[in-house]
């Protein structure tokens, strides 16, 4: 079972995520929530986090402090991540994708843009 | 009010449109621009505040929405059945809503080369907003025949994107 980690400082953000993956057909899957970057962090570090949603604006450890964090670590650097926020224009984008995000998402989202993130990154083999 | 394609009317008209459409489902339109003047909070109003950190734009964009209309948001944002949503869940929907906008009238300004930021939205009800100073604009806005009201600080207008 897929374990898929949304990561974002509110609440109705990650139920619009949850709702928006499950309409979608990405029912069979365990969905965890964390309200910062830490509070990511650590589940990451715990183990079993196939794929991280996360926004950019959070408090604690914000977004892209939660990235720097994955992606230097060995052990969580090959997890796909995909980024869902409202900050999001192509200055970011670019800066984004050499942090190594997979997908980036603008909010709001919408379940044909998560849909086609998901196509992507299954395309690519990091989940199945 | 119909307003040119390029004008930043049109932009924060755009952007609140498509913010208020994808997430709660309502049609949004503008009643009217006043420069200077802060909205009539009711009590049991809800607002949420979000700064804008320079560069490229600094200042603050506050939402207030009624109550019932905002119980209606929560509700469609989340799915909710009969159950009428929690303060809190008025308060994160709130939040999030501007949150989105925020992102969405930035993308729209400021273009595709610069990067902005912007704090975590402050909820709260009531005459506790603060209203201090002169230097923004008042979007009056309906959804059916609720007022909901956008301040935009005046930096929206003056800036230059070159």
């Amino acid at each position: 079972m897929l374990k898929i980690l949304i990561a974002d400082d509110s609440k109705t953000a990650r139920m619009i995520i949850q709702r928006c993956l499950e309409m979608v057909g990405v029912a069979n899957c365990e969905y965890v929530h964390a309200s910062d970057g830490i509070e990511a962090l650590t589940i990451m570090r715990a183990g079993g986090v196939d794929l991280l949603i996360t926004d950019l604006n959070m408090p604690n450890l914000d977004g892209k402090g939660l990235l720097l964090a994955v992606k230097s670590s060995p052990k969580l650097t090959n997890t796909p991540v995909i980024v869902i926020s409202s900050l999001v224009n192509q200055a970011l984008e670019i800066e984004l994708n050499s942090l190594g995000v997979n997908s980036i998402i603008n909010k709001p989202v919408s379940p044909v843009k998560l849909l086609e993130c998901m196509e992507s990154i299954m395309e690519k083999g990091f989940i199945s | 009010m119909i307003f040119p394609p390029d004008s930043l009317e049109a932009i924060i008209f755009n952007a609140l449109s498509e913010t208020v459409e994808s997430m709660v489902f309502e049609e949004v339109v503008i009643n009217q621009f006043v420069a200077n003047k802060w909205p009539q909070v009711e009590n049991s109003a809800w607002w949420a505040c979000i700064e804008l950190f320079p560069p490229p734009i600094s200042g603050e964009v506050i939402i207030v929405v009624p109550d019932a209309l905002m119980n209606r948001f929560t509700e469609a944002t989340l799915g909710m059945g009969d159950e009428p949503p929690l303060a809190e869940e008025n308060a994160d929907a709130l939040g999030e809503l501007l949150n989105t906008l925020c992102g969405r009238l930035l993308a729209m300004r400021v273009g595709p080369t610069h990067t902005f930021r912007m704090g975590l939205p402050k909820i709260g009800r009531g005459d506790t907003m603060t209203q201090e100073g002169n230097n923004h604009k008042l979007v009056d806005c309906l959804v059916e025949d609720d007022h909901i009201y956008l301040v935009v600080p005046n930096q929206f207008w003056d800036f230059n994107a070159d």
